[in-house]
């Protein structure tokens, strides 16, 4: 069931039977969700961090006037809120976008892992520490890609997350998100999406169509983007 | 007033007919025919806007609204959505 998220740790990390049998020792119970369900809620204490292992979630904010920002979409092997752990309580929160499934991992047993498994509290820390190189490398996105580079930028970074997990097929993947929720990320309307994703696809880059991308030319479409993914930090830690 | 329930919703697609048409395939859920239209107006502004930053603004392209039978609701051209100022206008007030 945590199969997906020892994928993202074995890209990164050694990763021994004994730390894999601690984890699956610790995350048991599942929970279930609909789209549109918040899987961890902003301003409310938090017990249990949430490891996605079926569907697509959001990390967003909304503002005054119901706007909502993504921030980041969550794809199985991700650990939505391990940053729950130490903050208790999150500042946002965390949206089914298709129906979905988590595994919990108590904060309880996160606190007998640091004590008990140092090594493994560092890897878990990676992550978050990951999620936060996601976080800034979004920030100029949003601040200094324009147009079409911006949507190629998230089909890149999403093709690199998708392929650890071994969810692509070739340069293909299922991203079952709505127009209007690529606008929310990238902060265009849905028409101006609309009309990139044609200009995507008049180029030979990419077609986004019915939830399935499918990336013609990586190459181009990464050099279009400026994609660089050294900030997912992929491949095998030294220690 | 109470929020309109999903289930009560319609369905409005959104096509833009500028350089080239993009047509609207997935489509948007909203409460009333206001509420399409006043997102169609956003849609042509924001896109008039994108057309400006190219250098080359063309009043009679628009965003044309259908509904879920295919049949057009409105047809909101940039023209119809900007007032415009030139200097010579200035000039004379």
């Amino acid at each position: 069931m945590i199969e997906k998220l020892f994928a993202t740790i074995q890209e990164r990390y050694a990763f021994s039977e004994e730390e894999r049998d601690l984890l699956r020792d610790k995350m048991q119970e599942t929970a279930d969700f609909v789209p549109g369900d918040i899987i961890a809620p902003e301003g409310e204490e938090i017990h249990y961090s949430s490891l996605l292992v079926a569907g697509i979630s959001c990390r967003s904010k909304c503002t005054a006037d119901g706007m909502r920002q993504i921030m980041q979409f969550n794809i199985p092997g991700d650990f939505v809120d391990l940053h729950s752990y130490p903050l208790e309580i999150l500042d946002h929160s965390i949206t089914a976008l298709t129906k979905c499934r988590i595994v919990k991992l108590p904060h309880r047993d996160i606190t007998a892992i640091i004590e008990s498994n140092p090594r493994l509290a560092r890897i878990l820390w990676f992550a978050t520490m990951v999620d936060a190189s996601i976080h800034r490398e979004w920030l100029v996105c949003l601040g200094s890609r324009a147009g079409t580079k911006r949507v190629a930028h998230l089909f890149c970074e999403m093709f690199y997350r998708f392929r650890v997990v071994g969810l692509t097929e070739d340069t293909t993947y299922n991203f079952p998100v709505s127009q209007a929720e690529l606008g929310q990320a990238l902060g265009f309307t849905s028409i101006h999406i609309n009309r990139m994703l044609r200009d995507l696809r008049d180029q030979g880059l990419v077609t986004f169509r019915n939830k399935l991308v499918e990336i013609h030319d990586l190459d181009a479409l990464e050099q279009l983007a400026e994609f660089d993914p050294g900030y997912l930090y992929l491949g095998r830690r030294s220690s | 007033m109470e929020p309109a329930r999903l289930s009560e919703y319609m369905r409005f697609f959104f096509h833009l007919h500028n350089d080239i048409e993009t047509l609207d395939e997935e489509g948007r859920d909203l409460p009333d025919a206001d509420a399409a239209l006043a997102l169609a107006i956003d849609e042509a502004r924001l896109m008039a806007a994108e057309s400006v930053k190219t250098g080359h603004l063309d009043l009679t392209h628009n965003v044309e609204v259908t509904d879920e039978s295919g049949a057009t609701c409105f047809r909101v051209s940039f023209g119809d959505v900007l007032a415009i100022a030139d200097r010579q206008e200035k000039s004379h007030r």
